[in-house]
């Protein structure tokens, strides 16, 4: 009996952990239909809540049972975000980095398999560019289905400005990230797509993403060879969080991200293309940031040095880039 | 009270049609301490289980609380694959996936929609001296097994007998099941670095080893080709009249993959997801398997059907995947 009353409180503790500005008792009364006693009761442990009380209050608050209750199973809990609108899914994007800046001591952790999202954001015709081809193609939008590719079009500025603001974000923020020459493909098979199937309306719509694309190389080179993030042509007095980049040749990567901050681990695992799941499993991030720091001892470091490396590394993926203007 | 009972009751349901064989009240008798009263009102819902009563009962049936009672919390349960151990052994992990294969194989309807980023594990095992050199790979470069510090990579002399024999029966289980793949490009490039990573690095035991590891990895290329043209899964050197799962191939050009397994498994849906290199969360969520067959779905409408049909395409296809081995190998 002891123990169930130890884990009842423990639940009702972490609600009013996690929502420190309510009235739990009030909450419980309506949200229960039941009386201030009783929900007094049930909240100092001294009466039971039943499966369909518990089933209620988890749902309400959107907590896991699985993770109030610490089953020793194997399980791991994820909040998930699938992607409606891609302009909400920006926004949450931006949440989540301004969370992360919330904290004093804080470190991202990046695998990449693509550039990662932000950084096609740096440049406009680009930013269009991904923008058009994620919800046309791969979101399915039906009032995209027939239209063409054209920088006259659609220009996307809500999408644009909170890419922006991510970047912006982003540049406050210190990084390990870990690339591979893969890491622009599918940015690369994507414009090519497009070009095969006569999507781009006209050759110099094409030609402008191209250009766009190599501004954005040329900017992420720079930003390797100070070892520091910032924007193009931003100025030198804000923050610069500091960039570590390595060249991974072992595994092409899965746009995991990690973020370590005062102390707390965050994993964010993908699923379909671009949608992100969230765990702060401890188990979980103890194997997947192992595994990163396994990686890690296995690559290059070109950012801040490795000139040599870094030369190489860039002018190959800007002849790739090149010849998508054949 | 009625509702409470109810999920109490399909609670207790669930256990006993995941266990048909135990005696559930009596095992409930021992793991609460509790008289064979107390357990029938427990199980006809007449008298609620405690949050630490529950906490043993989920813990001994292996339950996911939030799945059985369809919890609407915006979160998804995931059953990781190693059970939150870290696995170090290569043995126990494929162990693993061989008995989720079974598992698979034990539905009388069976699918796997597959979204390529390396090759499946049961495809490097087709060819011996493949599995062999993955195998050592993972085992000594992601896995960290101390048995191989130091050691160099000898395709006549893989120390681990046992593992390729897993491999085999991996293989062979694969072959029974009916799959959907979407590859490109990419799907070839992991493996092929590896190899490289080995030979640059003075990885190989002899100069040998590397030509036979490339050569094994063109026999793959080969029999995947085979494969392909025919539609079915066939084991390398085994008679094609062998009844083996269908394999349908294509090629999607718009995003890498990410080694995203879907299992259609008699009309219920599992997604396996896959994060650190090796390992695999999965969940039957119906929400979150719903959203990710349907853009599975539309990946499959944007892309090249190349298995049986399309032998134009099919023909391009290897011979850029045969192109990008011999640059991996010449440069």
């Amino acid at each position: 009996m002891n123990a169930t009353t130890d884990l009842q409180q423990q639940l009702f503790n972490f609600i009013k952990g996690s929502q420190p500005h309510i009235s739990l008792a009030d909450e419980l009364c309506d949200l229960l239909d039941i009386s201030h006693d009783s929900a007094y009761r049930r909240i100092r442990g001294e009466k039971p809540l039943t499966l369909n009380e518990l089933k209620h209050i988890c749902e309400h608050y959107q907590i896991s049972l699985d993770q109030v209750l610490q089953l020793q199973n194997d399980a791991v809990v994820f909040h998930s975000f699938p992607v409606v609108l891609f302009s909400d899914y920006l926004k949450g994007m931006l949440q989540q980095f301004k969370y992360l800046n919330s904290f004093k001591e804080r470190q991202m952790l990046y695998l990449c398999k693509d550039l990662p999202i932000w950084q096609f954001y740096l440049f406009p015709e680009l930013a269009i560019f991904k923008t058009f081809f994620w919800i046309k193609t791969l979101l399915n939008q039906p009032e995209y289905s027939h239209q063409s590719f054209s920088l006259a079009g659609d220009s996307f500025d809500e999408c644009l400005e909170i890419g922006r603001q991510i970047n912006r974000e982003y540049n406050e923020l210190p990084c390990i990230e870990l690339w591979n020459k893969e890491s622009i493909n599918s940015t690369l098979s994507q414009i090519q797509y497009y070009k095969d199937a006569d999507i781009f309306k006209t050759r110099n719509d094409l030609e402008a993403v191209v250009d766009s694309f190599e501004k954005t190389l040329d900017h992420l080179e720079q930003q390797s060879e100070k070892g520091l993030k910032f924007m193009p042509g931003g100025s030198d007095v804000t923050y610069r969080a500091p960039l570590h980049l390595y060249i991974n040749e072992v595994v092409i990567g899965s746009n995991t991200i990690l973020a370590e901050v005062d102390k707390g681990k965050v994993a964010f695992i993908p699923y379909n293309v671009f949608s992100y799941m969230v765990t702060k499993d401890p188990r979980f991030n103890e194997s997947a940031f192992a595994a990163f720091k396994n990686l890690v001892s296995r690559s290059t470091l070109i950012s801040g040095t490795g000139e040599k490396e870094r030369n190489k590394f860039f002018r190959l993926l800007k002849e790739k880039v090149r010849d998508l203007r054949r | 009270m009625n509702a409470t009972t109810d999920l109490q009751q399909q609670l207790f349901n669930y256990i006993k049609n995941t266990q048909p064989h135990i005696s559930l009240a009596d095992e409930l008798c021992d793991l609460l301490d509790i008289s064979h009263d107390s357990a029938y009102r427990r199980i006809r819902g007449e008298k609620p289980l405690s949050l630490s009563e529950l906490k043993i009962v989920c813990e001994k049936y292996n339950i996911a609380l939030d799945q059985v009672l369809q919890l609407n919390s915006g979160t998804v349960v995931f059953k990781s694959s190693d059970g939150g151990s870290d696995i170090r052994d290569l043995k126990t992990y494929l162990e693993g996936i061989l008995r989720e294969v079974k598992f698979f194989n034990a539905f009388k309807q069976k699918e796997m929609l597959v979204l390529a980023k390396d090759f499946a594990v049961f495809q490097f095992f087709l060819v011996p001296e493949i599995a062999a050199f993955k195998c050592f790979f993972w085992m000594r470069h992601i896995l960290l097994d101390e048995r191989l510090n130091r050691a160099k990579y000898s395709a006549r002399s893989f120390p681990f007998p046992e593992i390729l024999e897993l491999a085999k029966q991996l293989t062979k289980e694969y072959a029974q099941l009916d799959s959907v793949e979407l590859w490109n490009e990419e799907t070839v490039r992991s493996t092929l670095r590896q190899i490289r990573y080995y030979k640059e690095s003075g990885l190989f035991e002899t100069e040998e080893d590397a030509e036979i590891t490339y050569k094994a990895f063109d026999e793959l290329l080969d029999h995947l080709q085979h494969m392909a043209q025919l539609g079915v899964k066939s084991m390398k050197g085994e008679s094609d009249l062998i009844k083996k799962g269908s394999f349908k191939l294509f090629v999607n050009e718009l995003i890498l993959g990410n080694n995203t397994y879907i299992l259609r498994l008699d009309g219920n849906t599992y997604a396996y997801i896959n994060y650190a290199v090796l390992k695999y969360i999965s969940t039957q969520d119906p929400k979150f398997c719903g959203n990710i067959y349907d853009s599975f779905q539309n990946l499959v409408s944007r892309s090249t059907l190349i298995s049986q049909v399309g032998e134009k395409d099919r023909h391009h296809f290897f011979n850029l995947l045969r192109e990008e081995a011999a640059k991996l190998r010449n440069s």
